[in-house]
């Protein structure tokens, strides 16, 4: 599941609290503090060698990075794209 | 001629050019005929407080216009400003309080909560740009500020005078207040503004925090010159395009920016040529910057001036800085800090203060007019830093803990740390402070924390090597941490050893602690 790799990958990771940090898939990442300017970097690096997508400037808004949903969305239509083509 | 302090330079444009942009946070703005009168309002409301001369003044603040009214208030009265960072756990910005005893705390909207935590019963708490319903016996809001005449406070200020203090870690677990003078900020500002061109048509952008010493750079250049700054909001540092966006609706024509920020829009993709081209010089600084990084954008941008600037907070600003002239050969390629600015000198030196031979690694001593009071209330941590210039009498010299090297052309050469401060997103870390309030975990009985890469290969991650057995669960662990210490200094992993590497003497062996595996 794409959403749950992620959400582990931000509790482990990016979440102050370790592995343990409850964060539902529509908690508000940003607005929280969950990404700050440091998460956002080791984020996408994770992102990109895990899901195989490259996340351009255009993707790296407040809508698709608000959420666990909303990032797995930008995965999935990411990944469709590489896969389509 | 009586020089004008920074914050007199202001009224000067307020008279010459009162209807221009002063500052704009993409949602407000102010002119220089506003901004003079709001800090003359917050100046005369804080004389009316009782507050005097060199007293303090915190302000705890969202990025926004409001920054620039109360930290130029806060000097109009007299008074001395301590920015305090709004996302800062409760028992630091304590600590932080109880440290420099302010006579008054200014906050908004958003931290307000934040000061009625930590203020205590006593202190006074102004909250800037609302008037909330609920206000509290000792709070004050903006309905008041405007009882007061937008009349410049009569205050005298002197060049050595206080301005502000800035608080960075401390190696033992206490914050500590670097004290900058008005002579240090004009000293600084009057190179800057020639060294780099800065006049009124200038549109300054502003990245970094209030509560670290980028932001005088920033703050008093536009002052000094009459031109604009641009403050970009925290979200915006996250969204490279949206940066990118800002500084071309603003025409953004000077930024000095965190290298760590440089890096992440050149990852993303967003630089392309004829992007930016009201952009004509740029700065970074803070952290080194991976040559690759610095590569991609004069490859995008190669009419831009590209400065690698750096200083410590205890030397004000920029202490050396290093114009690139060409595109560097290869990514491996090391760009040097460069020389030293005007009105200020540096010796590499040896742990017996004697002159390393040309070419030596020494560690890194800067002298000259930029040199901060000290520490404030700290006497012998100010002793330990600030030192007798061994070279000029009556002279002092800043020991900065940093490794350089001189190179053949004169040029210096940033090669590490002396010390256990590491520096991740440009935010300055002792080590030693978070060990300290990893120590007081239960069960803990030795911690060694270290600064490891994380994936990308040019990110670090602070974890921390725990000897002992954790009693308490890790989300317990977490949470007493977050009380403590501001979540850039968190350790992302706790990893229990069962010894931690040590030196024959029995010191951690830090070296070794990067090989450790961790799980």
């Amino acid at each position: 599941m794409i959403k749950d790799s992620i959400r582990h990958f931000i509790a482990t990771e990016l979440a102050v609290g370790g592995a343990n940090t409850a964060i539902t898939d529509s908690d508000q990442l940003l607005e929280q503090g969950i990404i700050d300017s440091f998460g956002i970097m080791t984020l996408l690096s994770f992102l990109e060698e895990k899901f195989s997508v490259h996340i351009e400037g255009d993707d790296l808004t407040p809508e698709n990075f608000s959420s666990i949903s909303t990032i797995s969305a930008l995965i999935d239509r990411k990944a469709g794209l590489s896969a389509g083509a | 001629m009586n020089r004008l302090s920074a914050h007199h330079e202001i009224d000067h444009w307020a008279l010459l050019t009162p209807e221009k942009t002063a500052v704009h946070d993409g949602r407000l703005a102010l002119t220089y005929a506003e901004l003079a009168a709001a800090s003359n309002r917050l100046g005369q409301a804080l004389c009316g407080l009782g507050v005097k001369s060199q007293d303090r003044v915190v302000f705890c603040l969202s990025r926004s216009v409001h920054c620039l009214t109360a930290l130029l208030g806060i000097l109009r009265a007299g008074a001395v400003y301590v920015p305090i960072d709004p996302k800062s756990p409760p028992d630091r910005a304590r600590s932080i309080l109880h440290d420099c005893e302010p006579r008054a705390f200014i906050c908004d909207a958003t931290t307000r909560s934040l000061a009625r935590s930590v203020a205590g019963a006593e202190l006074p708490i102004i909250c800037l740009g609302t008037t909330p319903a609920d206000a509290g016996e000792n709070e004050r809001d903006q309905s008041w500020i405007d009882g007061y005449p937008a009349v410049r406070p009569l205050t005298e200020v002197a060049d050595d005078d206080l301005a502000y203090i800035l608080y960075t870690s401390g190696s033992t677990g206490q914050p500590k207040g670097v004290m900058i003078l008005h002579q240090n900020i004009r000293s600084y500002i009057d190179w800057a503004v020639r060294r780099f061109a800065i006049d009124a048509s200038d549109r300054i952008l502003c990245t970094a925090p209030f509560h670290f010493d980028m932001s005088t750079f920033d703050i008093f250049t536009t002052l000094r010159r009459g031109a604009a700054l641009f403050i970009a909001t925290e979200a915006l540092a996250l969204f490279p395009e949206k940066l990118v966006v800002f500084m071309e609706q603003h025409q953004v024509t000077l930024w000095k920016g965190i290298s760590s920020l440089l890096m992440y829009l050149a990852r993303a993709g967003v630089l392309r040529p004829g992007r930016l081209p009201a952009l004509r010089r740029v700065l970074y600084g803070g952290e080194s910057l991976a040559t690759r990084w610095l590569i991609h954008w004069m490859e995008v941008f190669p009419e831009k001036v590209f400065y690698n600037v750096y200083g410590p907070t205890e030397a004000t600003g920029i202490s050396l800085f290093h114009q690139i002239e060409a595109l560097p050969g290869s990514p491996q390629e090391l760009i040097p800090i460069g020389y030293p600015c005007a009105d200020t000198y540096v010796y590499l030196l040896t742990s017996d203060l004697d002159p390393v031979p040309d070419g030596a690694i020494g560690e890194l001593f800067i002298g000259g007019a930029g040199l901060a009071r000290g520490y404030l209330n700290a006497p012998e941590k100010t002793a330990r830093a600030f030192l007798p210039d061994p070279f000029r009498p009556g002279a002092r010299v800043y020991r900065t803990g940093d490794l350089a090297r001189k190179r053949a052309d004169g040029a210096y050469e940033f090669v590490g740390r002396a010390d256990h401060q590491v520096k991740i997103m440009g935010y300055r870390i002792e080590l030693g402070e978070i060990e300290h309030a990893l120590s007081a975990l239960p069960g803990v009985n030795d911690v060694a924390v270290a600064a490891m890469a994380a994936g990308d290969q040019d990110l670090r991650e602070l974890v921390a090597f725990i000897e002992g057995e954790l009693t308490a669960d890790t989300t317990a662990a977490f949470e007493q941490l977050k009380q403590q210490l501001p979540v850039y200094m968190i350790p992302r992993r706790l990893c229990t050893v069962a010894r931690l590497p040590r030196c024959p003497r029995g010191k951690v062996d830090r070296h070794a602690l990067q090989a450790l595996e961790f799980k």
